[in-house]
């Protein structure tokens, strides 16, 4: 009996949080300007509340990597683990996720005096890094408590900024394609869009020399819209649908570094099938530190 | 000889001042600190910038090179250019002047001094340029 009630609820909890067990960061990486020789990091925490007692804590890392000024290339490497803390079973699983790779392209660019737009194309693959083979009392599990989807996924979108000193906005749109596995569990295919709107109020009124610390409000939107999963190469019917989660956080910003955090909050979940679990409420924080690479070329050492 | 003496000393003293070559860069497309440290990046690549000063408001870049620096006005033009090219900007108007060295580059008007490395292995002076 209690192995069906498990199955009903893991099926029910399918396709729910489409960033959370294999994907990365909630506030996305594809708009950070990253310039050549620059390394960018940034550290994430991401817990997640949901019904069914659903608690889900998320620690992605996004790198990036200016190859040249236009072209960079990012990482998405994401740990993590989930808990479903109902009833006397309380299956727990976690460790790495699927490991995002990508490269962006920055096709089309206007730099002035204090505003800057871009439009970035970006393509790459999710490698299968994570675990979809995960069971519970027998029962293969679904998307909550799987960390991967167990196939080589193609990503591709296009990123597009538009930053002025004091509001910038950033939107994004990314597709990732996820092939049906024949065992296991395999994610739905996903389409992302991220819109995100920032407002630096502080220093109030900016100096007239000098590079001055700030602190900014953002909010980010995010809309998910997944395919159904798969488990055992058939089709999950709870799984899949469709969400829009609204984030506010603040964040304090210098020459060197970047920090945030806020909360996030799903403002419509239209999910496949019944009995979902939805989430109720999530936070979020994040550590950006930018480096410069590793090793010098020697060849610009010319001057002294 | 009431007039003569003072216009020595001055005369002496304005030899003795010793003045650094400056290069003031007009900036595009920076919005935020992120964006200038994409270029200060690669400004740590140019030896004989000792000086460098971020003007988020004024959307200006401001490099004061060592003293005795050899760099040409041309070259430092280049390499203020190819630093804000390579940052991922548009450069701006770049102008070069002599002028004479300032007894201090003071951190609340935004200079800050370029990290020099001295360690021998590469990941030691990774270290100290970035931490």
């Amino acid at each position: 009996m209690y192995n069906l009630k498990a199955l009903i609820r893991a099926a029910a909890i399918a396709g729910f949080f489409p960033a959370a067990a294999a994907a990365s960061a909630v506030t996305f990486a594809t708009s950070l300007p990253v310039g050549q020789d620059q390394v960018i990091i940034r550290f994430n925490m991401q817990p997640m509340f949901s019904t069914h007692q659903l608690n889900n804590f998320q620690f992605p890392v996004s790198v990036g990597y200016g190859l040249t000024s236009r072209f960079a290339l990012f990482a998405g490497l994401s740990q993590g683990f989930a808990s479903l803390d109902s009833g006397p079973y309380r299956p727990l699983n976690g460790g790495a996720g699927d490991t995002n790779l990508y490269a962006r392209y920055t096709l089309y660019k206007i730099d002035k005096p204090g505003v800057t737009f871009r439009i970035a194309p970006l393509a790459g693959a999710f490698l299968p890094t994570g675990n979809n083979s995960f069971t519970f009392q027998g029962k293969l599990q679904s998307k909550s408590l799987q960390t991967g989807s167990g196939t080589f996924d193609p990503y591709a979108g296009v990123a597009v900024g538009l930053q002025y000193h004091r509001i910038s906005g950033n939107a994004d749109v990314t597709y990732r394609y996820n092939p049906v596995a024949s065992t296991n569990f395999s994610l739905g295919s996903e389409l992302r869009v991220d819109s995100h709107f920032e407002y630096k109020f502080w220093p109030f009124k900016m100096p007239a020399e000098g590079l001055p610390r700030s602190a900014n409000i953002s909010l980010e939107s995010n809309y998910y819209r997944d395919s159904r999963d798969h488990l055992n190469g058939v089709v999950s019917p709870n799984s899949g649908g469709r969400i829009f989660r609204e984030s506010a956080s603040l964040q304090l910003s210098s020459l060197r570094w970047q920090v945030g955090g806020g909360v996030i909050l799903p403002l419509m979940q239209d999910l496949n099938g019944t009995g979902r679990t939805t989430q109720k409420l999530g936070y979020m924080m994040f550590f950006e530190y930018y480096l410069a690479r590793p090793i010098w070329r020697k060849s610009t050492r010319r001057h002294t | 000889m009431r007039r003569l003496l003072p216009t020595l000393l001055l005369l002496a003293g304005g030899l003795r001042a010793e003045t650094v070559t400056r290069a003031i860069a007009g900036v595009n497309g920076i919005t935020s600190p992120r964006g200038f440290f994409n270029i200060s990046v690669n400004i740590y690549r140019v030896p004989a910038v000792e000086w460098m000063k971020f003007d988020l408001e004024a959307n200006r870049l401001t490099l004061d090179c060592k003293p005795g620096s050899t760099i040409t006005e041309d070259e430092l033009r280049e390499a203020v250019r190819s630093a804000m090219t390579l940052g991922g900007f548009k450069p701006g108007p770049v102008k070069v002047e002599r002028v004479e060295q300032p007894s201090e580059h003071p951190a609340k008007l935004g200079w800050r001094k370029v990290k020099r490395p001295t360690a021998k292995s590469g990941v030691g002076r990774w270290f100290q340029i970035n931490f």
